[in-house]
Protein backbone atom coordinates (compact mmCIF):
# COMPACT_ATOMS: atom_id res chain seq x y z
CA UNK A 1 0.00 0.00 0.00
CA UNK A 2 1.50 3.43 -0.96
CA UNK A 3 0.50 7.08 -0.16
CA UNK A 4 -0.92 8.68 -3.43
CA UNK A 5 0.65 11.74 -5.05
CA UNK A 6 -1.69 14.05 -3.37
CA UNK A 7 -0.51 12.60 0.61
CA UNK A 8 3.22 13.01 -0.76
CA UNK A 9 2.63 15.99 -1.45
CA UNK A 10 0.99 16.76 1.98
CA UNK A 11 3.52 15.31 3.33
CA UNK A 12 6.29 17.20 2.31
CA UNK A 13 4.43 20.59 3.47
CA UNK A 14 4.19 18.98 6.59
CA UNK A 15 8.17 18.21 6.41
CA UNK A 16 8.39 22.31 5.82
CA UNK A 17 6.11 23.15 8.64
CA UNK A 18 7.85 20.43 10.84
CA UNK A 19 7.89 21.56 14.87
CA UNK A 20 6.53 25.03 13.89
CA UNK A 21 3.17 23.39 13.76
CA UNK A 22 3.12 24.92 17.46
CA UNK A 23 1.88 28.62 15.63
CA UNK A 24 -1.53 26.85 13.67
CA UNK A 25 -3.00 26.31 17.53
CA UNK A 26 -1.23 28.82 19.11
CA UNK A 27 -4.27 31.42 18.87
CA UNK A 28 -6.28 28.52 20.59
CA UNK A 29 -7.46 27.52 24.17
CA UNK A 30 -6.84 23.65 23.20
CA UNK A 31 -2.89 22.31 23.18
CA UNK A 32 -2.38 19.21 21.05
CA UNK A 33 -0.28 16.71 21.63
CA UNK A 34 -0.78 15.05 17.48
CA UNK A 35 1.07 17.19 15.68
CA UNK A 36 0.68 15.75 12.49
CA UNK A 37 -2.46 15.53 11.89
CA UNK A 38 -2.65 18.87 12.87
CA UNK A 39 0.01 20.16 10.60
CA UNK A 40 -1.68 18.02 7.64
CA UNK A 41 -4.73 19.31 8.15
CA UNK A 42 -3.48 22.76 7.87
CA UNK A 43 -1.07 21.88 4.84
CA UNK A 44 -3.89 20.75 2.72
CA UNK A 45 -6.29 23.68 3.42
CA UNK A 46 -3.27 26.10 2.74
CA UNK A 47 -2.09 24.33 -0.89
CA UNK A 48 -5.43 24.99 -1.49
CA UNK A 49 -5.65 28.42 -1.09
CA UNK A 50 -2.36 28.88 -3.03
CA UNK A 51 -3.86 26.95 -5.82
CA UNK A 52 -6.81 28.93 -5.71
CA UNK A 53 -5.56 32.20 -5.52
CA UNK A 54 -3.29 30.92 -8.18
CA UNK A 55 -5.90 29.95 -10.01
CA UNK A 56 -7.57 33.51 -9.64
CA UNK A 57 -4.61 35.25 -11.41
CA UNK A 58 -4.40 33.40 -13.99
CA UNK A 59 -8.35 33.38 -14.54
CA UNK A 60 -8.41 37.35 -14.89
CA UNK A 61 -5.20 37.73 -16.48
CA UNK A 62 -6.26 35.57 -19.71
CA UNK A 63 -9.69 37.22 -19.79
CA UNK A 64 -8.34 40.75 -19.23
CA UNK A 65 -5.61 39.98 -22.30
CA UNK A 66 -8.60 38.60 -24.12
CA UNK A 67 -6.95 36.06 -26.42
CA UNK A 68 -4.09 38.77 -27.44
CA UNK A 69 -1.39 36.12 -26.57
CA UNK A 70 -3.67 32.98 -25.64
CA UNK A 71 -5.68 32.41 -28.86
CA UNK A 72 -7.09 29.93 -30.76
CA UNK A 73 -7.64 26.19 -29.80
CA UNK A 74 -4.57 26.70 -26.85
CA UNK A 75 -6.87 29.57 -25.36
CA UNK A 76 -9.80 27.17 -24.97
CA UNK A 77 -8.08 24.06 -23.46
CA UNK A 78 -6.19 26.32 -21.16
CA UNK A 79 -9.74 28.41 -20.03
CA UNK A 80 -10.96 24.47 -19.05
CA UNK A 81 -7.72 23.69 -16.99
CA UNK A 82 -8.03 27.07 -15.16
CA UNK A 83 -11.90 26.45 -14.68
CA UNK A 84 -11.21 22.86 -13.98
CA UNK A 85 -8.92 23.28 -11.29
CA UNK A 86 -10.58 26.69 -9.82
CA UNK A 87 -13.89 24.02 -9.33
CA UNK A 88 -11.86 21.47 -7.47
CA UNK A 89 -9.66 23.82 -5.01
CA UNK A 90 -13.40 25.59 -4.28
CA UNK A 91 -15.30 22.67 -3.78
CA UNK A 92 -16.66 20.66 -0.28
CA UNK A 93 -12.98 18.76 0.00
CA UNK A 94 -11.24 22.11 -0.03
CA UNK A 95 -12.98 23.54 3.11
CA UNK A 96 -11.28 23.24 6.33
CA UNK A 97 -11.94 20.31 8.64
CA UNK A 98 -12.68 21.05 12.23
CA UNK A 99 -9.53 20.40 14.64
CA UNK A 100 -10.75 22.12 17.30
CA UNK A 101 -10.96 20.25 20.92
CA UNK A 102 -14.71 18.52 20.03
CA UNK A 103 -12.86 16.71 16.93
CA UNK A 104 -14.14 13.26 16.79
CA UNK A 105 -12.99 9.95 16.33
CA UNK A 106 -9.78 8.67 15.11
CA UNK A 107 -11.76 7.38 12.04
CA UNK A 108 -13.62 10.40 11.39
CA UNK A 109 -10.13 12.05 11.55
CA UNK A 110 -8.70 9.53 8.74
CA UNK A 111 -11.56 9.60 6.45
CA UNK A 112 -11.74 13.38 6.86
CA UNK A 113 -7.75 13.37 5.61
CA UNK A 114 -8.45 11.13 3.48
CA UNK A 115 -11.47 13.39 1.23
CA UNK A 116 -9.06 16.00 1.53
CA UNK A 117 -6.30 13.82 -0.30
CA UNK A 118 -8.97 12.29 -2.65
CA UNK A 119 -9.61 16.01 -3.45
CA UNK A 120 -5.88 17.63 -3.84
CA UNK A 121 -5.48 14.15 -5.89
CA UNK A 122 -7.78 15.85 -8.33
CA UNK A 123 -6.01 19.33 -7.86
CA UNK A 124 -3.25 17.71 -9.12
CA UNK A 125 -4.66 15.88 -12.26
CA UNK A 126 -5.54 19.71 -13.28
CA UNK A 127 -2.40 21.06 -12.34
CA UNK A 128 -0.34 18.68 -15.08
CA UNK A 129 -3.48 19.88 -17.41
CA UNK A 130 -2.42 23.27 -17.05
CA UNK A 131 1.12 23.22 -17.19
CA UNK A 132 0.73 21.11 -20.62
CA UNK A 133 -0.95 24.36 -22.23
CA UNK A 134 0.23 27.37 -20.35
CA UNK A 135 2.86 29.34 -21.59
CA UNK A 136 5.71 29.17 -19.47
CA UNK A 137 5.52 33.16 -18.18
CA UNK A 138 1.91 32.69 -17.28
CA UNK A 139 2.69 29.32 -14.58
CA UNK A 140 5.26 31.61 -13.30
CA UNK A 141 2.71 34.43 -12.41
CA UNK A 142 0.62 31.62 -11.24
CA UNK A 143 3.38 30.43 -8.84
CA UNK A 144 4.20 33.61 -7.59
CA UNK A 145 0.37 34.61 -6.77
CA UNK A 146 -0.20 31.49 -4.93
CA UNK A 147 3.17 31.52 -2.79
CA UNK A 148 2.18 35.54 -1.94
CA UNK A 149 -1.46 34.40 -1.26
CA UNK A 150 0.05 31.05 0.83
CA UNK A 151 3.27 33.73 2.51
CA UNK A 152 -0.34 36.28 3.59
CA UNK A 153 -2.50 33.55 5.51
CA UNK A 154 0.65 31.82 6.70
CA UNK A 155 1.36 34.97 8.26
CA UNK A 156 -1.90 36.06 9.45
CA UNK A 157 -2.08 32.34 11.37
CA UNK A 158 0.43 33.51 13.42
CA UNK A 159 3.72 32.19 11.15
CA UNK A 160 6.75 34.37 11.83
CA UNK A 161 7.86 36.04 8.02
CA UNK A 162 11.08 34.16 8.19
CA UNK A 163 9.26 30.61 9.09
CA UNK A 164 6.22 31.48 6.33
CA UNK A 165 8.73 32.50 3.80
CA UNK A 166 10.21 28.86 4.11
CA UNK A 167 6.61 26.81 3.96
CA UNK A 168 5.27 29.04 1.49
CA UNK A 169 8.74 28.36 -0.87
CA UNK A 170 8.08 24.75 -0.05
CA UNK A 171 4.90 24.86 -1.35
CA UNK A 172 5.42 26.85 -4.62
CA UNK A 173 7.85 23.98 -5.44
CA UNK A 174 5.23 20.61 -4.54
CA UNK A 175 3.46 22.77 -7.05
CA UNK A 176 5.79 23.64 -9.39
CA UNK A 177 6.77 19.95 -9.59
CA UNK A 178 3.04 18.97 -10.68
CA UNK A 179 2.51 21.78 -13.41
CA UNK A 180 5.54 20.05 -14.84
CA UNK A 181 4.37 16.63 -14.40
CA UNK A 182 6.33 15.11 -11.61
CA UNK A 183 5.87 13.66 -8.08
CA UNK A 184 7.90 13.92 -5.23
CA UNK B 1 0.90 -1.17 30.75
CA UNK B 2 -2.37 0.89 28.81
CA UNK B 3 -2.58 -0.66 25.90
CA UNK B 4 -3.28 2.61 24.28
CA UNK B 5 0.17 2.89 24.61
CA UNK B 6 3.45 2.30 26.70
CA UNK B 7 2.84 5.00 29.46
CA UNK B 8 3.20 3.00 33.01
CA UNK B 9 4.36 4.19 36.73
CA UNK B 10 6.05 1.32 37.36
CA UNK B 11 9.23 1.96 39.14
CA UNK B 12 11.71 -1.22 38.87
CA UNK B 13 15.03 -2.30 39.84
CA UNK B 14 17.63 -0.96 37.14
CA UNK B 15 20.22 -2.90 35.31
CA UNK B 16 22.12 0.48 35.50
CA UNK B 17 21.35 2.30 38.24
CA UNK B 18 23.20 5.68 37.22
CA UNK B 19 21.64 5.83 33.96
CA UNK B 20 18.77 5.53 35.24
CA UNK B 21 19.50 8.02 38.27
CA UNK B 22 20.77 10.72 35.89
CA UNK B 23 17.40 10.90 33.56
CA UNK B 24 15.34 10.46 36.14
CA UNK B 25 17.19 13.83 37.92
CA UNK B 26 16.46 15.52 34.32
CA UNK B 27 12.63 14.50 34.66
CA UNK B 28 12.13 15.74 38.16
CA UNK B 29 14.05 18.96 37.44
CA UNK B 30 13.21 20.31 34.45
CA UNK B 31 11.14 22.20 35.93
CA UNK B 32 10.43 21.28 39.48
CA UNK B 33 10.19 17.88 41.10
CA UNK B 34 6.81 18.09 42.72
CA UNK B 35 5.11 18.97 39.10
CA UNK B 36 6.71 15.90 37.95
CA UNK B 37 5.81 13.67 40.77
CA UNK B 38 2.35 14.79 40.26
CA UNK B 39 2.64 14.54 36.44
CA UNK B 40 4.03 11.01 37.13
CA UNK B 41 1.27 9.77 38.85
CA UNK B 42 -1.75 11.70 36.92
CA UNK B 43 -0.54 11.26 33.33
CA UNK B 44 -0.24 6.86 33.95
CA UNK B 45 -3.69 7.62 35.56
CA UNK B 46 -5.37 9.19 32.01
CA UNK B 47 -3.50 7.12 29.78
CA UNK B 48 -5.29 3.79 31.66
CA UNK B 49 -7.93 5.12 30.69
CA UNK B 50 -10.15 5.39 27.46
CA UNK B 51 -8.50 7.50 24.75
CA UNK B 52 -10.86 10.19 24.12
CA UNK B 53 -11.95 10.67 27.63
CA UNK B 54 -11.54 13.90 29.21
CA UNK B 55 -9.88 14.46 33.06
CA UNK B 56 -10.05 17.76 35.38
CA UNK B 57 -6.51 18.40 36.54
CA UNK B 58 -7.08 20.48 40.28
CA UNK B 59 -3.64 22.67 41.36
CA UNK B 60 -2.66 24.68 43.82
CA UNK B 61 -3.63 27.80 41.98
CA UNK B 62 -5.89 27.06 38.73
CA UNK B 63 -7.72 24.36 36.96
CA UNK B 64 -6.43 22.10 33.83
CA UNK B 65 -8.04 19.77 31.72
CA UNK B 66 -6.22 16.96 29.94
CA UNK B 67 -7.93 14.38 27.24
CA UNK B 68 -6.52 10.61 27.34
CA UNK B 69 -5.03 9.18 24.31
CA UNK B 70 -2.50 9.43 21.45
CA UNK B 71 -4.16 12.26 19.94
CA UNK B 72 -4.36 13.46 23.58
CA UNK B 73 -5.24 17.08 24.43
CA UNK B 74 -4.79 19.91 26.93
CA UNK B 75 -6.78 23.03 27.89
CA UNK B 76 -6.61 25.65 31.25
CA UNK B 77 -10.35 26.19 30.12
CA UNK B 78 -13.17 23.75 30.31
CA UNK B 79 -12.96 22.42 26.76
CA UNK B 80 -16.29 22.82 24.36
CA UNK B 81 -18.77 19.97 24.07
CA UNK B 82 -17.91 18.17 27.62
CA UNK B 83 -19.69 17.80 30.44
CA UNK B 84 -17.51 19.40 33.29
CA UNK B 85 -19.75 18.50 36.19
CA UNK B 86 -18.99 14.51 35.05
CA UNK B 87 -15.66 14.55 34.62
CA UNK B 88 -13.38 12.90 36.58
CA UNK B 89 -11.35 15.24 38.89
CA UNK B 90 -7.38 14.35 39.57
CA UNK B 91 -6.49 16.55 42.47
CA UNK B 92 -3.13 18.23 42.70
CA UNK B 93 -3.82 20.58 45.44
CA UNK B 94 -2.46 18.60 48.07
CA UNK B 95 0.99 17.17 49.28
CA UNK B 96 2.84 16.25 46.17
CA UNK B 97 3.44 12.19 45.87
CA UNK B 98 7.06 11.53 46.65
CA UNK B 99 7.34 8.04 44.80
CA UNK B 100 10.07 9.17 42.46
CA UNK B 101 12.25 11.07 44.77
CA UNK B 102 12.35 8.19 47.17
CA UNK B 103 13.18 5.98 44.27
CA UNK B 104 15.69 8.09 43.41
CA UNK B 105 17.03 7.74 47.30
CA UNK B 106 17.03 4.44 46.78
CA UNK B 107 19.04 4.30 43.42
CA UNK B 108 21.78 6.91 44.98
CA UNK B 109 22.21 4.58 47.82
CA UNK B 110 22.70 1.27 45.37
CA UNK B 111 25.23 3.73 43.18
CA UNK B 112 27.38 4.33 46.07
CA UNK B 113 27.65 0.83 47.05
CA UNK B 114 28.53 -0.24 43.83
CA UNK B 115 30.65 3.00 42.63
CA UNK B 116 31.71 4.84 45.39
CA UNK B 117 33.24 7.62 43.43
CA UNK B 118 29.58 9.11 42.47
CA UNK B 119 28.41 8.13 45.80
CA UNK B 120 28.58 12.01 47.23
CA UNK B 121 27.32 13.35 43.42
CA UNK B 122 24.32 11.25 43.72
CA UNK B 123 23.55 11.72 47.60
CA UNK B 124 23.50 16.13 46.41
CA UNK B 125 21.55 15.09 43.17
CA UNK B 126 18.88 13.41 45.74
CA UNK B 127 18.82 16.31 48.23
CA UNK B 128 18.42 18.71 45.34
CA UNK B 129 15.21 16.72 44.24
CA UNK B 130 13.82 16.60 47.70
CA UNK B 131 14.32 20.92 48.30
CA UNK B 132 13.86 22.00 44.86
CA UNK B 133 10.16 22.93 45.41
CA UNK B 134 11.07 24.15 49.00
CA UNK B 135 9.29 27.73 49.74
CA UNK B 136 12.60 28.14 51.99
CA UNK B 137 15.20 27.36 50.40
CA UNK B 138 13.34 28.95 47.38
CA UNK B 139 13.13 32.07 49.37
CA UNK B 140 16.83 32.13 50.58
CA UNK B 141 17.65 31.81 46.20
CA UNK B 142 15.59 34.55 45.43
CA UNK B 143 16.75 36.93 48.16
CA UNK B 144 20.34 36.26 46.87
CA UNK B 145 19.47 37.39 43.68
CA UNK B 146 18.32 40.49 44.64
CA UNK B 147 20.93 40.87 46.93
CA UNK B 148 23.55 39.78 44.06
CA UNK B 149 22.00 42.60 41.80
CA UNK B 150 22.21 44.95 44.47
CA UNK B 151 25.91 44.56 46.10
CA UNK B 152 27.65 44.46 42.44
CA UNK B 153 29.85 47.68 42.54
CA UNK B 154 28.98 50.53 40.18
CA UNK B 155 32.35 49.23 37.76
CA UNK B 156 30.33 45.83 37.01
CA UNK B 157 28.14 46.73 34.18
CA UNK B 158 24.97 45.64 34.23
CA UNK B 159 25.71 43.31 30.98
CA UNK B 160 29.04 41.52 32.84
CA UNK B 161 27.21 40.90 35.84
CA UNK B 162 24.00 38.85 33.72
CA UNK B 163 26.87 37.50 31.61
CA UNK B 164 28.27 35.82 34.54
CA UNK B 165 24.84 35.28 36.98
CA UNK B 166 23.46 33.30 33.44
CA UNK B 167 26.76 31.39 32.71
CA UNK B 168 26.77 29.87 36.73
CA UNK B 169 22.79 29.42 36.77
CA UNK B 170 23.16 27.12 33.66
CA UNK B 171 26.47 24.99 35.19
CA UNK B 172 23.83 24.76 38.64
CA UNK B 173 20.49 23.36 36.57
CA UNK B 174 23.14 20.80 34.38
CA UNK B 175 24.27 19.79 37.74
CA UNK B 176 20.80 19.38 38.84
CA UNK B 177 21.68 21.62 41.39
CA UNK B 178 18.51 24.25 40.96
CA UNK B 179 15.23 23.30 39.33
CA UNK B 180 14.31 24.88 36.13
CA UNK B 181 11.38 26.96 37.54
CA UNK B 182 14.08 29.26 39.25
CA UNK B 183 16.61 28.88 36.61
CA UNK B 184 14.15 30.32 34.15
CA UNK B 185 13.74 33.34 36.33
CA UNK B 186 17.54 34.23 36.63
CA UNK B 187 17.33 34.09 32.80
CA UNK B 188 14.80 36.03 32.28
CA UNK B 189 15.99 39.01 34.21
CA UNK B 190 19.43 38.53 33.42
CA UNK B 191 18.43 38.53 29.62
CA UNK B 192 16.42 42.19 30.19
CA UNK B 193 19.67 42.91 31.55
CA UNK B 194 21.72 42.30 29.03
CA UNK B 195 19.24 43.45 26.12
CA UNK B 196 18.73 46.73 27.99
CA UNK B 197 22.48 47.25 28.66
CA UNK B 198 24.50 50.08 29.01
CA UNK B 199 20.99 51.31 30.35
CA UNK B 200 20.19 49.69 34.12
CA UNK B 201 17.06 48.83 33.86
CA UNK B 202 17.10 46.48 36.76
CA UNK B 203 18.21 49.54 39.26
CA UNK B 204 15.88 52.00 37.72
CA UNK B 205 13.06 49.32 38.41
CA UNK B 206 14.23 48.81 41.45
CA UNK B 207 14.23 52.53 42.42
CA UNK B 208 10.63 52.75 41.23
CA UNK B 209 10.02 49.82 43.75
CA UNK B 210 6.51 47.95 44.35
CA UNK B 211 5.74 44.78 45.74
CA UNK B 212 8.55 42.04 45.56
CA UNK B 213 6.96 38.25 46.90
CA UNK B 214 10.24 36.20 47.50
CA UNK B 215 8.01 33.69 49.75
CA UNK B 216 5.65 31.98 46.84
CA UNK B 217 8.21 30.66 44.57
CA UNK B 218 9.96 31.84 41.53
CA UNK B 219 7.16 32.29 38.95
CA UNK B 220 5.53 34.87 41.59
CA UNK B 221 8.65 36.42 42.28
CA UNK B 222 9.09 37.23 38.20
CA UNK B 223 6.21 38.63 38.33
CA UNK B 224 6.81 40.68 40.67
CA UNK B 225 10.08 41.55 39.12
CA UNK B 226 8.29 42.40 35.48
CA UNK B 227 5.88 44.66 36.53
CA UNK B 228 8.67 46.64 38.49
CA UNK B 229 10.73 46.78 35.03
CA UNK B 230 7.57 47.71 33.36
CA UNK B 231 6.75 50.69 35.07
CA UNK B 232 10.27 52.14 33.67
CA UNK B 233 9.55 53.68 30.00
CA UNK B 234 10.80 51.03 27.61
CA UNK B 235 10.77 48.33 30.02
CA UNK B 236 8.17 46.58 28.61
CA UNK B 237 9.92 46.66 24.90
CA UNK B 238 12.87 45.04 27.08
CA UNK B 239 10.59 41.93 28.39
CA UNK B 240 9.70 41.50 24.64
CA UNK B 241 13.09 41.70 23.82
CA UNK B 242 14.54 39.25 26.17
CA UNK B 243 11.93 36.88 25.99
CA UNK B 244 12.13 36.59 21.96
CA UNK B 245 15.80 35.97 22.33
CA UNK B 246 15.10 33.07 24.97
CA UNK B 247 12.45 31.89 22.82
CA UNK B 248 14.90 31.82 19.76
CA UNK B 249 17.49 30.09 22.03
CA UNK B 250 15.14 27.59 23.51
CA UNK B 251 14.40 26.57 19.65
CA UNK B 252 18.36 26.59 18.97
CA UNK B 253 18.16 23.38 21.73
CA UNK B 254 15.19 21.68 19.82
CA UNK B 255 17.46 21.67 16.60
CA UNK B 256 20.45 20.65 18.02
CA UNK B 257 18.28 17.51 19.47
CA UNK B 258 17.20 16.89 16.11
CA UNK B 259 21.04 16.64 15.34
CA UNK B 260 21.78 14.92 17.71
CA UNK B 261 24.75 11.98 17.87
CA UNK B 262 23.41 9.71 20.70
CA UNK B 263 21.26 9.65 23.53
CA UNK B 264 22.98 11.61 26.22
CA UNK B 265 23.31 15.30 23.16
CA UNK B 266 19.63 14.78 22.76
CA UNK B 267 17.82 14.57 26.32
CA UNK B 268 20.81 16.96 27.43
CA UNK B 269 19.66 19.53 24.73
CA UNK B 270 15.99 19.11 24.96
CA UNK B 271 16.53 19.39 29.09
CA UNK B 272 18.82 22.44 28.51
CA UNK B 273 15.98 24.02 26.33
CA UNK B 274 13.61 23.90 29.22
CA UNK B 275 14.36 26.89 31.55
CA UNK B 276 15.47 29.38 28.68
CA UNK B 277 11.70 28.39 26.65
CA UNK B 278 10.24 28.93 30.38
CA UNK B 279 11.45 32.13 31.01
CA UNK B 280 9.99 33.52 27.51
CA UNK B 281 6.81 32.05 27.87
CA UNK B 282 6.49 33.86 31.39
CA UNK B 283 7.72 37.01 29.70
CA UNK B 284 5.06 37.09 26.94
CA UNK B 285 2.52 36.02 29.11
CA UNK B 286 3.40 38.80 31.82
CA UNK B 287 3.30 41.34 28.22
CA UNK B 288 -0.53 38.97 26.99
CA UNK B 289 -2.10 40.49 30.81
CA UNK B 290 -0.48 43.65 31.30
CA UNK B 291 -2.63 46.67 31.32
CA UNK B 292 -0.19 49.18 30.30
CA UNK B 293 -1.34 51.09 27.57
CA UNK B 294 2.06 50.74 25.40
CA UNK B 295 1.31 46.84 25.84
CA UNK B 296 -2.51 46.62 25.42
CA UNK B 297 -2.69 46.79 21.37
CA UNK B 298 -0.54 43.48 21.41
CA UNK B 299 -1.58 41.42 24.15
CA UNK B 300 -3.08 39.09 21.40
CA UNK B 301 -0.12 38.85 19.92
CA UNK B 302 1.81 38.27 23.25
CA UNK B 303 -0.33 35.59 24.37
CA UNK B 304 -0.04 33.32 20.96
CA UNK B 305 3.81 33.58 21.30
CA UNK B 306 3.25 32.67 25.53
CA UNK B 307 1.12 29.77 23.36
CA UNK B 308 4.36 29.20 21.12
CA UNK B 309 6.73 28.89 23.94
CA UNK B 310 4.40 26.73 26.34
CA UNK B 311 4.56 23.96 23.59
CA UNK B 312 8.55 24.53 22.97
CA UNK B 313 8.31 22.83 26.82
CA UNK B 314 5.67 20.60 26.24
CA UNK B 315 7.99 18.00 24.51
CA UNK B 316 9.79 17.71 27.94
CA UNK B 317 7.18 16.40 29.67
CA UNK B 318 6.53 13.45 27.44
CA UNK B 319 10.22 12.98 26.29
CA UNK B 320 12.02 13.27 30.05
CA UNK B 321 9.83 10.88 31.27
CA UNK B 322 9.92 8.27 28.59
CA UNK B 323 13.66 8.97 28.69
CA UNK B 324 13.30 7.62 32.35
CA UNK B 325 10.52 5.34 31.16
CA UNK B 326 13.65 3.80 28.88
CA UNK B 327 16.84 3.82 30.89
CA UNK B 328 14.64 1.56 33.03
CA UNK B 329 13.58 -1.23 30.71
CA UNK B 330 13.18 0.13 27.45
CA UNK B 331 9.45 0.09 27.76
CA UNK B 332 8.44 2.60 25.75
CA UNK B 333 11.01 2.44 22.78
CA UNK B 334 9.62 -1.43 22.62
CA UNK B 335 5.78 0.05 22.88
CA UNK B 336 6.65 2.61 20.17
CA UNK B 337 8.51 0.11 18.03
CA UNK B 338 5.54 -2.58 18.02
CA UNK B 339 3.17 0.45 17.25
CA UNK B 340 4.81 1.22 13.86
CA UNK B 341 5.35 -2.15 12.85
CA UNK B 342 1.20 -2.42 13.44
CA UNK B 343 0.69 0.90 10.93
CA UNK B 344 3.23 -1.22 8.38
CA UNK B 345 0.86 -3.92 9.04
CA UNK B 346 -1.99 -2.06 8.25
CA UNK B 347 -1.29 0.77 5.91
CA UNK B 348 2.06 -0.16 4.75
CA UNK B 349 5.96 1.10 4.89
CA UNK B 350 5.01 4.72 3.78
CA UNK B 351 2.66 5.01 6.61
CA UNK B 352 4.66 3.75 8.80
CA UNK B 353 7.72 5.84 7.70
CA UNK B 354 5.23 8.80 8.46
CA UNK B 355 4.23 7.26 12.04
CA UNK B 356 8.29 6.96 12.92
CA UNK B 357 9.08 10.79 11.41
CA UNK B 358 5.89 11.53 13.89
CA UNK B 359 7.73 10.40 16.97
CA UNK B 360 11.27 11.62 16.11
CA UNK B 361 10.86 14.71 13.93
CA UNK B 362 7.45 16.49 15.39
CA UNK B 363 7.16 15.42 18.56
CA UNK B 364 10.69 14.36 19.71
CA UNK B 365 10.60 11.32 21.39
CA UNK B 366 13.36 10.03 20.15
CA UNK B 367 16.41 10.81 18.14
CA UNK B 368 16.29 10.62 14.44
CA UNK B 369 19.21 8.11 14.22
CA UNK B 370 17.03 6.27 15.97
CA UNK B 371 14.61 6.12 13.12
CA UNK B 372 16.22 2.46 11.36
CA UNK B 373 15.71 0.86 14.53
CA UNK B 374 12.14 2.15 15.25
CA UNK B 375 11.18 0.80 11.64
CA UNK B 376 12.51 -2.33 11.97
CA UNK B 377 15.03 -1.98 9.61
CA UNK B 378 17.38 -3.06 11.59
CA UNK B 379 17.38 -4.61 15.09
CA UNK B 380 20.55 -2.96 16.64
CA UNK B 381 19.86 -0.47 19.07
CA UNK B 382 22.38 1.80 18.90
CA UNK B 383 22.55 4.51 21.45
CA UNK B 384 24.64 7.12 19.34
CA UNK B 385 24.50 7.44 15.54
CA UNK B 386 26.18 5.47 12.99
CA UNK B 387 29.80 7.00 11.59
CA UNK B 388 29.26 9.04 8.92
Amino acid sequence: MSLSDAEKMRDAIVDSIGRDEKYITAADEVRHCDPWTVAAYYGGTALFGFLRAGGKWLWETVKKEGGEKVGGGIGKVMDASIERLTNVVSGKGATVPNTGADIGSEEDEKRALHEQAQQLDLANQALRELGKVAEPEYIQKFLEAGEGAALAQLMTDNFPESKARRIAAAMTLQVEMRLKGGTT
Amino acid sequence: MSPENGISSRLVTPKNPLTVAMTLAQYLMFLGPEGSEWSWRSVAIIEADEPGKWFAIRSRNSMGYQMAGTKGRFSRTAPEGVDVATMPILDESGSAPTALREYMDALAESIAAAQPEYAEKMKAIAAATWRGDNLGWLRGELAELSIDYARKGPEVTDAAWAEGLETETRRRYLNFEIPGALASAIFMLTRIAKVAAPERLLHAATLLGGKLDIFDGPQTYLRDRLAQIGKVEGGAAKIAEAAATLQDEGEVFGHRADAAKGFGEFYGSIFESVPLAYAAQQGFEFLALSQGEAVQPKAGKYQVLANVCEELIAPAFATLRLAFEDAMDWRELHWHRERIAAERKGAGDEAAGRLTKQYTRAMQLYPIFLEDFLMGKTDELRLTAAAG
